[in-house]
């Protein structure tokens, strides 16, 4: 399937946590569409794969999770960041910074 | 941090499984009907909505099994799993699962119960003492002027002296007896005990004049002061005078040995309730026990240096050379500090005690052997049945490290099961022990220490019972196992051969057994008296304060006639011996009238006696005649009786009867009127120093020698005539110190006890081995007839015999039998040799004790083949057939 790839290694947590952060409390599905829509379509996400992480973030104490009601009306369970959660998220999101910042540094070719 | 809280999560999700299981179904589900309606929102319909949002999600059943592998430990789950079908397998097999919870909790108990009392006997410190290591005891200084003189010489050392004593708590039918310690002052100081009530004793109770004063046990205080907190300060006769309680000592305080001690004295101040002698007399060593702390920043050897460089006037002996010249040296060597712990304190048992308690110690690690040889052939048999379910584990995929671990597993699940009930086994023995053994409080048996020993034992138990046999089963082919029923005969030479050993180590638990039992039997038998109708009682007047001989032998007179007076009473007697105490008699020469021995005549029990001594004791008079009231009429004794030994060794080539002696260096004529029995024969005579000689008491009053028991033949048991003779002496005289009163019987017990205990406890062990090796002959047998049932049933269908058949699994039993008897005695007479110091007159390689234990074993063993052998004999031919 050209010009989708498939989601990079660790990158699913920071995901998960930076879609809580922007978005406040949001069930599974939810995450996994705003997930896709975000990348601009251009990953490919089975969205099965998501609960093995969120059950893991969880049992981390970076999320935490409760039953609620969806805006049209159904039983869903909702996540929300807890505050462990959103510093986890800047302290990922800086790594990451860093390293793209590090890594765009080689790959950029130099200028003449 | 945060990955420890995942852990703990994740071993928290192996509860509430089933109700997270639902949760997530209902979330998914939830997830995928949001997308759903997404869909249809997109203008899909029903069919490809749902199909469309099913794609999208990928394989869910991944994702559940990843989602449960990351909501729990997988190892620790399979464990769990492991473990549930391990008890779920144990359950199924209530009898076998019984049978070797049981075999190993009687190993494990019994070695646990001896574990704890050789704890308390010989490794842990005595209680209440402070730094129990820094106590020393130095035997070269045995009196008391050689004590004072060093005393306050040292300083690397305290030193305080004790004696042991009996005395009497009060007077008349309320009087009890005493264990008391005679101590110098200071004694409490160089122990470091402080009493839980009042004081100590101080340098200022220590006055020349001053009060008596005591420390009571805490069992003492509890028992006949009902606990009363302020009862220091209240005043308590002992041994005839007012004594002071100061304090009361700490709960289990038994100074430094292994014998309760009820009270403490003043050396000093009690001098005759501790039967003190003279203080400034050097001589008569060897009556007081002198210990001593190191001071702290001492050394050992510091210490020892000191106390030989002050020990400068030692207490010196002066004899005479063979050239007539006399030569003086000392008694002892220079000073020495023993550690406490040699434990050789107290009076009597304490040294074969100690022994003992190892020996039995050792027979209970041999049950604990033969438990476990039990279960790992129990086990082995049943991995064999089971050969068909771990190949299809194997085959099946199952790591054989996996099904390893699984039958390990299930033997540690055993091992926990019997470590419980070994509990019970342990605290039941040890009960038993408690009430056996010949020592004071031993405190709480089941120690913590204990408890984690018991432990260890059964895990060690249970994993070593059957990691052989959960190698041999996930060893080899598995493929094989599932083909055929193969009988593996290596497997079944082990298991014979374990047999065999448990057989052996039976015997020579019943041999040890029956060798203390004869022991027992071969002391009352080398006793004259008749130990079944005897009553002694007897009370220490001169230590309650009586001194005037007329005054006690009047007392004695009142205890004999109200006894005489009872109905169950046939004759009573007064004398001056200890029958069997530890006490002997005062011993003087006797010397054949015109003759002058080298030794003057020494050295010779003395034993005065009332006429009615010997038949009352059941002595035979073997010559002559017995003393009749005429004898008693003078002051000085006209008439003697001889022991058999004593009438050999002073008249070797004359009859002795009329015969002239003379005693306590007198010259007048004392006549041989009769010849004992001697008290003691054969090879007991060795625990006795002397031959006894008797004379007739004189008229009351008219010497110092006076009554000190009386003895009591009665027409009832002596147990049950005992009660009535105490209290009917008691009531009789209220102003009597306590008064005891034993039938003979249970005092030859007191010194036979260390055989009596060695018999009983290795007797119980004995017993319980025999029925373990008995029960795993049993087992083994009834297994292999099992296997066997198809090749018997052929045998039996092509018209074998089956008497033959019966005879072919009982000879199976007997070959084992056989060659375990053979190897135990072996064993047992290897041993022997050195438990033999333990026993009486039992010479090591007795035949009749191996022929007894052999057949012991035989009979049981047989009992155990007898049930196989007659099922083999009738076995259905045609079920057995067909069931191939």
């Amino acid at each position: 399937v050209g010009g989708r790839t498939d989601i990079p290694q660790g990158t699913l947590a920071l995901m998960v946590l930076r879609t809580l952060e922007t978005l406040g409390p949001l069930h599974g599905y939810g995450i996994a569409r705003r997930i896709e829509q975000t990348s601009g379509e251009s990953l490919t996400l089975n969205y099965g794969t998501l609960y093995p992480a969120l059950l893991k973030l969880e049992q981390e104490g970076f999320i935490a999770s409760e039953w609620g009601v969806s805006e049209n009306n159904r039983k869903a369970k909702f996540y929300r960041l807890t505050r462990a959660g959103r510093k986890q998220a800047e302290r990922e999101a800086r790594e990451w910074a860093r390293t793209t910042a590090m890594l765009a540094r080689f790959l950029t070719p130099e200028r003449p | 941090m945060r990955t420890l809280r995942a852990l703990l999560l994740r071993l928290g999700g192996l509860v509430w499984r089933a109700r997270r299981e639902r949760e997530l179904a209902a979330e998914l589900e939830s997830h995928l009907q949001l997308h759903i309606d997404d869909n249809l929102r997109a203008g899909m319909s029903p069919d490809e909505a749902r199909r469309a949002a099913i794609l999208k999600f990928g394989p869910i059943e991944r994702t559940k099994e990843e989602w449960r592998d990351r909501g729990t430990l997988p190892v620790v789950e399979a464990l769990l799993q492991d473990v549930r079908y391990a008890a779920r397998g144990l359950a199924r097999r209530p009898g076998f699962t019984l049978l070797t919870v049981c075999t190993l909790a009687i190993g494990v108990g019994a070695s646990a119960a001896m574990f704890g009392l050789l704890d308390a006997l010989l490794l842990r410190p005595p209680p209440h003492v402070h730094d129990p290591d820094r106590i020393v005891r130095i035997d070269e200084i045995s009196n008391y002027p050689r004590y004072a003189d060093m005393k306050d010489r040292l300083h690397g050392l305290e030193l305080a002296g004790l004696t042991q004593t009996r005395v009497s708590l009060g007077t008349g039918p309320g009087a009890v007896p005493l264990q008391a310690q005679c101590v110098t002052p200071n004694y409490f100081t160089v122990l470091g005990t402080r009493p839980v009530i009042g004081r100590a004793f101080e340098a200022a109770d220590d006055v020349p004049g001053g009060e008596p004063v005591v420390v009571i046990a805490h069992t003492v205080w509890q028992r006949h002061f009902d606990a009363n907190p302020g009862v220091a300060g209240s005043r308590v006769r002992i041994g005839g005078r007012d004594h002071t309680v100061v304090g009361v000592a700490p709960p289990r305080f038994r100074s430094l040995g292994l014998q309760t001690v009820d009270a403490w004295l003043l050396l000093t101040l009690s001098a005759e309730a501790c039967a003190t002698p003279p203080l400034h007399l050097r001589a008569s060593g060897g009556w007081l026990i002198t210990i001593g702390r190191i001071t702290d920043g001492w050394t050992r050897e510091q210490a020892t240096a000191e106390i030989v460089a002050a020990d400068t006037s030692p207490d010196t002996i002066t004899t005479r050379r063979p050239d007539g010249t006399l030569e003086t040296r000392p008694v002892t060597g220079p000073p020495r500090l023993r550690p406490i712990r040699d434990r050789e304190f107290g009076s009597g048992a304490g040294q074969s005690v100690d022994r003992l308690s190892l020996w039995l110690g050792g027979g209970a690690m041999v049950l604990l052997l033969i438990a476990c040889a039990n279960v790992a052939g129990l086990l082995s048999m049943r991995a064999v049945d089971r050969r068909r379910e771990i190949a299809i584990r194997l085959q099946l995929g199952a790591g054989r490290r996996r099904v390893f671990t699984f039958l390990l597993l299930e033997n540690l699940l055993i091992a926990l099961l019997c470590a419980s009930a070994a509990l019970l086994v342990a605290a039941w023995i040890g009960a038993l022990l408690r009430a056996f053994f010949p020592v004071a409080d031993l405190g709480e048996l089941l120690h913590p220490r204990t408890v984690a020993v018991l432990g260890a034992f059964a895990g060690l138990a249970g994993i070593l019972s059957g990691v052989v046999p959960a190698m041999q089963a996930t060893r080899g082919d598995a493929a094989a196992h599932l083909r055929t029923g193969t009988v593996l005969h290596g497997r079944r030479r082990a298991a014979h051969a374990l047999l065999v050993a448990q057989v052996a180590l039976a015997l020579v638990l019943i041999a040890g057994t029956t060798a203390f039992t004869e022991s027992v039997r071969n002391f009352r038998l080398h006793l004259a008296y008749d130990l079944d109708h005897v009553v002694a009682a007897s009370a220490d007047l001169r230590r309650a304060g009586y001194r005037d001989a007329a005054e006690i032998a009047a007392r004695y007179d009142l205890m004999l006639e109200r006894v005489r007076q009872l109905p169950e009473v046939e004759s009573a007697a007064l004398t001056t011996a200890n029958l069997l105490g530890e006490r002997r008699g005062s011993v003087t020469g006797v010397v054949r009238q015109g003759h002058q021995p080298e030794d003057g005549g020494c050295c010779h029990a003395l034993v005065a006696v009332s006429p009615d001594y010997f038949s009352t004791l059941g002595i035979r008079i073997v010559k002559g005649r017995a003393f009749t009231p005429a004898d008693t009429a003078t002051a000085q004794p006209t008439a003697i009786i001889l022991d058999e030994d004593l009438a050999r060794a002073v008249f070797p080539d004359a009859d002795p009867i009329g015969q002239c002696v003379s005693i306590f260096f007198r010259p007048d004529c004392v006549m041989v009127t009769g010849i004992s029995e001697s008290a003691r024969r054969g090879a007991l005579r060795r625990l006795q120093l002397d031959s006894q000689f008797f004379v007739p008491f004189g008229p009351p009053g008219s010497s110092d020698v006076v009554p000190e028991m009386l003895v009591v033949r009665t027409r009832t048991p002596s147990r049950t005539a005992a009660a009535t003779i105490a209290s009917a002496i008691r009531h009789a005289a209220p102003d009597l110190p306590y008064v005891q009163v034993r039938p003979i019987a249970d005092m030859a017990d007191d010194e036979a006890q260390s055989w009596r205990l060695g018999a009983s406890i290795l007797g119980l062990f004995g017993g319980l081995a025999v029925a373990l090796a008995a029960i795993g002959l049993y087992a083994a047998l009834a297994f292999s007839v099992r296997q066997r049932t198809p090749e018997i049933g052929l045998r039996l269908a092509l018209g074998a015999d089956p008497s033959r058949i019966a005879r072919m699994v009982l000879r199976d039993g007997l070959v084992i039998l056989a060659l375990g008897t053979m190897a135990g005695t072996a064993a047992a007479l290897a041993l022997s040799r050195y438990v033999e110091a333990l026993l009486f007159e039992v010479v090591s390689g007795d035949v009749s004790i191996f022929l007894a234990a052999g057949l012991i074993i035989f009979a049981a063993g047989l009992a155990g083949c007898v049930l196989p052998a007659l099922r083999a004999s009738r076995v259905d031919p045609a079920l057995a057939l067909r069931a191939e």
